[in-house]
């Protein structure tokens, strides 16, 4: 028993590192919440000892010491005085730290984009800076160092953005736009996660964010603004368009891929997962999630592909591989 | 305290007289099966009290249960000829026809399936509908073959409507539909393969190279895609679609029969349908959401999966009538299509389509040049006439 406390206590820590973790701080806002947390966790704690210590000495203590806390001073100095420098100085360095996201909004030339939640996988366009809309999906690259400024919409209902490195939730409102800043201060891969609830496959509405530098960020943007390479899988290309796929799809650069409805298709195969957030992306995923995606994320809004056999999965699977 | 037997008027009495009755009621009729002494062979037919009893509680039950307040069905053009192409497969060899006693087998059914001719006097157009849904226990007349179809028996009591004015020949005439039965020579008839057999049974409804459907609920075939052809006469075959009217047909084609079928219809030239030419407006609103489909309501162009290009099992639309094309798309929002591979795509769309989307697309697409062998169309004429 004695050693299973310790124990736990390290499972508990262990489970919240990881991409997803609140505890990571690795935006410039949540760097310093998490300062704060820790400041917090063992300045309280150190003071709670402290109490407990002056009370048992009060208590058990040898005669002299229990004299000596029978004086009035002790209540005047550890009883008002510390207590209100101790909480007044960690409450105005809380609001500086709070405040500190504000002054974000002030930043010059921040990367903005829009994230719309949709039910139930995330719509992300780049609005460049020479005015371009680049439309990609469930998945976002920001540069490291520079203000990222979100807008968050929603298509349909009520959904909540989390991404628990770099800020806390905000909620995604039919009919408004809630920004979000924040500044990545190193290059590496978190995820982010619905966290309200938004009908059937809200369990399956996750993305990623992929922070990179400057340089690599503008490079990417460049491409990812432009078509996938020219196909050399020309009969699962058919399939797509053939199967009406492109009518909810778009691949840019790719009469007859046009549609809005799902995420867009034009560099699918560079990102890091399939269906939001929750398969990996390679050739064999692409097959599964065409086949068996109502299986695999139930009720999505994808319509059900069974009449695809498994020649025709394979010359698709390979086709949006290649688009990267 | 002593028994003293209630008097002769009380009503306990007279309770317990009915009670005794019932239960001698209930042991006599046990008994009766039991023993076998009823005579059940249809040839000895019904002593008149039974006849009395069948019949009476036969058409009570029919009045109680047909709902006479549902409308039917706005008419579409050549609805009782549809119904009729009906009749001459599932209806006629009990029911005989004009001028035609029944076969001599189902004439010696008891009840003897009647006539039909003074029906639609006898009974309402409800109790006529309710009658060819449901059919009539113990007696032979069957249910719909379809029991999610309730739509379809309407054409048959259309056709119940006109019977009663049709000579021998009208009828032949009508129930043949395009098929021109009496226009075939012997040696024709004598040659007939199987596939020519079903050919004719086809044209009882379907267009043929020189007229178009009976009606404007029953698809055009020639010239749609033949893998499409194929893949709905399967469904058909296996009850993966629902139609009182197909699913017989096709019950009894086998694979073979059934892509010759196919093969036969991708091929052939057949005039489009005679219909009246759509709204304008609806025609505007179909067109838009037909190429670019509605983005807010999740519906993508109807011309990404139906358009030129598109896989060869997916059907062509073009010209083919509004009536169908609507009714259609209400089978899949209803839930009654949508069991087929195929159908489970189309059923995602539909459902996400509104009344109004419906009507529209139904217009746009019967006002397109109809649909022709090969990708090719055949303008119809701006009089609705072939
Ligand atoms: C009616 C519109 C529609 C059609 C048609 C359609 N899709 Fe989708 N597709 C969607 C939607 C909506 C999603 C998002 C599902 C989700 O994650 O909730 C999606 C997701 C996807 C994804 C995952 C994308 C990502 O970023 O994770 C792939 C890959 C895909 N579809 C491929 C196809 C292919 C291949 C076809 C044709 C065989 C097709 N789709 C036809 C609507 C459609
Ligand atoms: C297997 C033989 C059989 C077939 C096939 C059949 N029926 Fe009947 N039908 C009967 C019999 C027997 C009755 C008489 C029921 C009774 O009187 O109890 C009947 C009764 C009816 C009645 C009620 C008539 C009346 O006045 O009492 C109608 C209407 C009718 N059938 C129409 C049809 C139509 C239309 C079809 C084809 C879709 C059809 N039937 C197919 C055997 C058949
Ligand atoms: C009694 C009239 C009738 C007869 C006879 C008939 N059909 Fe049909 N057919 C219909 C109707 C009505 C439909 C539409 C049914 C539905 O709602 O699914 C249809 C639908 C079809 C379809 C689906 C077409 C599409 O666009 O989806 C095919 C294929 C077909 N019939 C082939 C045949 C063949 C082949 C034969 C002969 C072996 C035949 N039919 C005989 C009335 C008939
Ligand atoms: C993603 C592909 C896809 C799109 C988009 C699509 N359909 Fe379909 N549609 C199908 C398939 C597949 C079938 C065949 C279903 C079957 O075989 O049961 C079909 C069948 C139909 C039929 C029945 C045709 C017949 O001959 O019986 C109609 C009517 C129809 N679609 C109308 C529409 C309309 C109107 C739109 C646009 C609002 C549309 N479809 C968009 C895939 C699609
Ligand atoms: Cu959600």
């Amino acid at each position: 028993m004695k050693r299973a406390g310790p124990l736990l206590l390290l499972l508990l820590v262990a489970a919240c590192a990881g991409p997803q973790s609140a505890l990571s701080g690795a935006g410039s806002g949540s760097g310093r919440a998490l300062l704060l947390t820790i400041v917090m966790t063992v300045g309280f704690t150190a003071v709670f000892a402290l109490v407990l210590g002056l009370t048992a000495l009060a208590i058990f203590g040898p005669q002299g010491w229990r004299e000596r806390f029978g004086r009035e001073g002790w209540v005047y100095g550890l009883g008002i005085a510390f207590p209100v420098v101790v909480i007044g100085a960690l409450l105005l360095w809380g609001f500086a730290i709070l405040g500190a996201d504000e002054a974000l909004a002030d930043a010059e030339d921040p990367v903005r984009i829009e994230v719309t939640g949709e039910r139930w996988w995330w719509r992300v366009t780049y609005l460049t800076d020479d005015g371009r809309r680049v439309e990609s999906a469930n998945e976002l690259r920001v540069p490291v160092g520079r203000t990222v400024e979100l807008a968050l919409k929603s298509a349909d209902v009520i959904h909540s953005f989390w991404l628990p490195a770099y800020a806390g939730k905000t909620d995604m409102i039919p009919g408004r736009t809630n920004t979000l800043r924040f500044v990545a201060d190193e290059a590496g891969r978190v995820r982010g996660q619905c966290a309200e609830y938004c009908g059937g496959a809200h369990a399956f509405m996750a993305f990623w964010v992929e922070a990179m530098p400057e340089a690599a960020f503008e490079d990417w943007l460049e491409h990812e603004a432009g078509p996938p390479p020219e196909t050399s899988f020309p009969d699962g290309e058919t399939v797509f368009l053939s199967s009406g796929c492109g009518g909810c799809h778009a691949v840019r650069g790719t009469p007859g891929a046009s549609g809005e409805i799902g995420p867009n298709l034009s560099h699918v195969g560079s990102r890091t997962s399939l269906g939001a957030g929750i398969m990996p992306n390679d050739r064999e995923a692409f097959v599964r999630w065409v086949a068996d995606h109502q299986e695999i994320k139930p009720e999505n809004n994808m319509p059900p592909y069974d009449i695809l056999n498994d020649e025709e999965l394979a010359a698709l699977g390979a086709y949006l591989e290649g688009l990267q | 305290m002593r028994f003293r037997p209630p008097r002769p008027d009380s009503p306990k009495r007279v309770l317990g007289y009915l009670a005794g009755l019932v239960l001698f009621g209930i042991v006599g009729a046990i008994a009766l099966a039991y023993t076998g002494l009823y005579n059940i062979a249809a040839d000895h037919g019904h002593p008149p009290p039974v006849y009395w009893f069948l019949e009476v509680g036969m058409t009570r039950s029919i009045e109680l249960h047909a709902d006479n307040d549902e409308v039917p069905p706005p008419a579409a053009p050549g609805l009782a000829r549809l119904g009729a192409g009906h009749f001459a497969g599932g209806c006629e060899y009990c029911h005989g026809k004009p001028g035609v006693p029944p076969d001599p087998i189902s004439r010696r059914m008891l009840p003897m399936p009647p006539k039909l001719e003074r029906a639609s006097d006898h009974w309402t157009q409800g109790e006529l509908a309710w009658i060819l849904d449901h059919g009539i226990q113990a007696s032979g007349m069957p249910a719909w073959p379809s029991q999610v179809r309730a739509d379809e028996v309407w054409a048959v009591v259309a056709f119940l409507e006109e019977l009663p004015n049709l000579s021998t020949a009208e009828y032949e005439r009508m129930v043949a539909g395009n098929a021109r039965l009496g226009a075939r020579s012997a040696d024709e008839i004598t040659d007939w393969g199987e596939a020519e057999a079903s050919l004719t049974g086809c044209a009882r409804c379907h267009d043929t190279p020189d007229a178009p459907p009976v009606s404007t609920l029953v698809p055009r075939l020639g010239g749609q895609s033949r893998d499409y052809l194929l893949a709905a006469l399967k469904q058909y075959h296996l009850g993966d679609r629902e139609s009182g009217f197909m699913m017989p047909v096709a019950a009894a084609l086998d694979a073979a029969q059934r892509s010759r079928l196919a093969d036969y219809y991708a091929a052939l030239e057949t005039p489009p349908h005679e219909q009246a030419p759509p709204d304008e407006g609806a025609v505007a609103r179909g067109e838009q959401l037909a190429l670019f489909g509605d983005k807010d309501g999740m519906i993508p162009s109807c011309r990404s999966c139906h358009g030129e290009g598109a896989r060869a099992d997916y059907p062509k639309l073009d010209g083919q009538s509004a009536d169908y094309l609507a009714q259609q798309l209400r089978l899949w929002q209803d839930g009654v299509h949508g069991r087929s591979e195929a159908g489970r795509i189309m059923a995602t769309i539909a459902q996400r389509m509104s009344a109004e989307q419906v009507k529209d697309s139904a217009a746009y697409y019967a006002s397109r040049p109809a649909f022709a062998p090969g990708g090719g169309t055949r303008q119809a004429r701006a009089d609705g006439a072939p």
